[in-house]
């Protein structure tokens, strides 16, 4: 009874469902609740992860009204998405009034176009929800996503305890700050994990190491120091790779670059260590564009993007930068990219010390608007000391946080594996993630963004640290 | 005696690292937007034509008349990228 009031409370505002398109980035002020009824409702094509994979403390959260959310490009005309809901979804009825919301869902094969938006609400069968999901890489198609419509609750009428307790604990954490105190302990937020035989941390507290999906047919490019071709653990592999680098074959003798190669698209290691890589059956492209002294000439990296995008990488990732300000090349380059189909992720950078206050803006490439900025987390989902964040006045932003503290992965021979930290290690984590989302939705570039960003799990920590929250798998 | 260069010529002088990059409306002539900077001192390197930038030197005087180019929406200068070395627990 109460759940049906609650239901209409949330159809019946369209300034929530302003909120529901704009937290499709940023969730900062929503809250939404578990319901076993409507979870049961949920459309097929969504899976969800277990609450045990995704960690101590995660609280299920999905919660759908039955109806989808279709967001289409800006410079599409509503008659034109139209068109294409009445011929692909069957539906019959039209309205472009928010006023008209709450009748989605309570009709069938109906939809109310928000222009301003450019987003629908469309009441259809999950199965034609599922096929237009599946379009939505189609460059025909105006569709962006396809996302089963969850309910929103607006705060104040639904102050639960678990709802004041993260209200407490972020209030205590900004106290704690702004008067210098002590942080509040980190067991009182989230469990620390481990390693286990299994799985390292990161891909257990992103749902990786349990997903369905493993990448497979998506073009992962690592833009790195190269990687140790020889490796036991990817000796065996189909590997595209070039060098930008003058005079230095792929093979990687510094060790980043297969570290990153193997967070983002190893697998578990032949001599049986965990299992590190976010999506082990990804097409793997490598591409040398810092040298083997770990340094690297933009003109290299922007090649090395160039060649990604042509040989049908669907996702870049790149753990490198430098503290410096935003540059109209790889702004141009990322927006590029992402009209060919490419997301491209990249290191915040490293240059922090929060532990004495000391906050680095987020440094180049990570600072374009157009390329996901990744910041580091470590096993208690703290912010890692070093991780970079938002400074403000334009100087770049942080989108999303990977596990970045105490990375187990790759290295070159003899090491053959190796546990370190940065931004550059939580960088592979989201774009191995992303492979995983491409291939259980069909999504690429801006969908594919707005997927990464809107299944985030949200933490309490600021969004110019973490952007959305930690990656999630599919 | 030759006349030594005043400070700021010398500057002028030195050849920078650029990376010129071409505006949307332009990228389907990408070519020759590049083709005229080369008219006007750019030494191309690299044509990344699927990004719509080249990278390339030229001196540094001549930066400024590079922007002016009809279709050019950035010239700035390369720069350089330094991860940790491997021994390093943060990378």
């Amino acid at each position: 009874m109460a759940q049906s009031r609650k239901k209409k409370t949330a159809k019946r505002s369209a300034s929530k469902r302003s909120a529901a398109k704009r937290s499709a980035a940023k969730r900062s002020t929503t809250r939404r609740r578990a319901s076993k009824r409507s979870a049961s409702r949920a459309a097929p094509q969504v899976a969800i992860g277990s609450p045990e994979s995704l960690g101590v403390g995660y609280q299920p959260r999905e919660e759908f009204t039955g109806s989808y959310l279709v967001t289409y490009a800006e410079n599409a005309p509503a008659a034109d998405v139209e068109v294409m809901l009445s011929n692909s979804a069957g539906v019959s009825t039209f309205s472009r009034s928010a006023e008209a919301l709450m009748e989605v869902g309570n009709e069938p094969d109906c939809a109310v176009v928000l222009e301003d938006l450019a987003i629908a609400v469309v009441s259809m069968a999950p199965d034609a929800a599922g096929v237009m999901a599946a379009g939505v890489s189609d460059t025909q198609t105006p569709i962006l996503a396809v996302e089963p419509e969850r309910y929103l609750y607006a705060l104040g009428d639904m102050l639960s305890e678990e709802y004041l307790r993260g209200y407490r604990d972020a209030a205590n954490s900004l106290y704690e700050s702004l008067t210098g105190g002590a942080p509040i302990p980190a067991s009182a937020v989230a469990a620390e994990l481990g390693d286990t035989d299994a799985a390292t941390w990161g891909l257990q507290v992103t749902g990786a190491a349990d997903s369905y999906y493993s990448g497979r047919g998506i073009g992962v490019a690592v833009l790195d120091t190269g990687i140790d071709l020889a490796h036991p653990d990817f000796a065996q592999r189909q590997i595209v790779s070039a060098s930008f680098v003058p005079d230095q074959p792929v093979q990687d003798l510094h060790g980043h670059g297969t570290h990153c190669c193997g967070t983002a698209a190893g697998g578990a290691s032949q001599s049986g260590q965990r299992r590190y890589g976010c999506a082990p059956e990804a097409d793997l492209l490598v591409g040398k564009v810092l040298s083997n002294a770990g340094r690297g000439a933009e003109g290299g990296i922007l090649a090395g993007m160039q060649w990604a995008i042509t040989e049908g990488a669907k996702i870049i990732s790149m753990s490198l930068g430098a503290p410096a300000p935003p540059s109209a090349a790889y702004e141009t380059a990322g927006q590029r990219a992402l009209d060919r189909g490419t997301l491209v992720v990249a290191a915040t950078g490293n240059e922090s010390r929060r532990r004495f206050g000391q906050i680095a803006p987020v440094g180049r490439p990570a600072n374009s608007p157009s390329i996901m900025g990744v910041a580091a987390l470590d096993s208690r989902l703290q912010v890692a000391d070093f991780s970079n964040g938002g400074t403000g006045h334009g100087s770049g932003q942080v989108d999303i946080a990977g596990p970045g503290v105490d990375v187990f992965s790759t290295w070159p021979s003899p090491r053959n594996y190796h546990t370190i930290s940065g931004t550059s290690m939580a960088t592979p984590h989201v774009a191995g993630i992303a492979a995983l989302w491409a291939e259980a939705r069909g999504a690429t570039d801006r969908a594919l963004w707005q997927l990464l960003t809107s299944e985030a799990r949200r933490l309490q920590h600021s969004s110019a640290d973490v952007g959305a929250g930690l990656v999630l798998a599919p | 005696m030759d006349k030594v260069p005043e400070r700021s010529e010398q500057e002028a002088d030195q050849q920078a690292r650029i990376t010129v990059t071409v505006d949307d409306e332009h990228l389907d002539s990408f070519q020759e937007v590049i083709d005229v900077c080369g008219t006007m001192g750019l030494h191309v390197e690299q044509s990344l034509d699927v990004l719509g930038i080249a990278i390339g030197t030229v001196s540094r005087g001549k930066m400024q008349r590079l922007r002016q180019v009809p279709g050019v929406r950035g010239v700035e200068e390369e720069a350089e990228v330094q991860i940790a070395p491997p021994e390093s627990g943060v990378q």
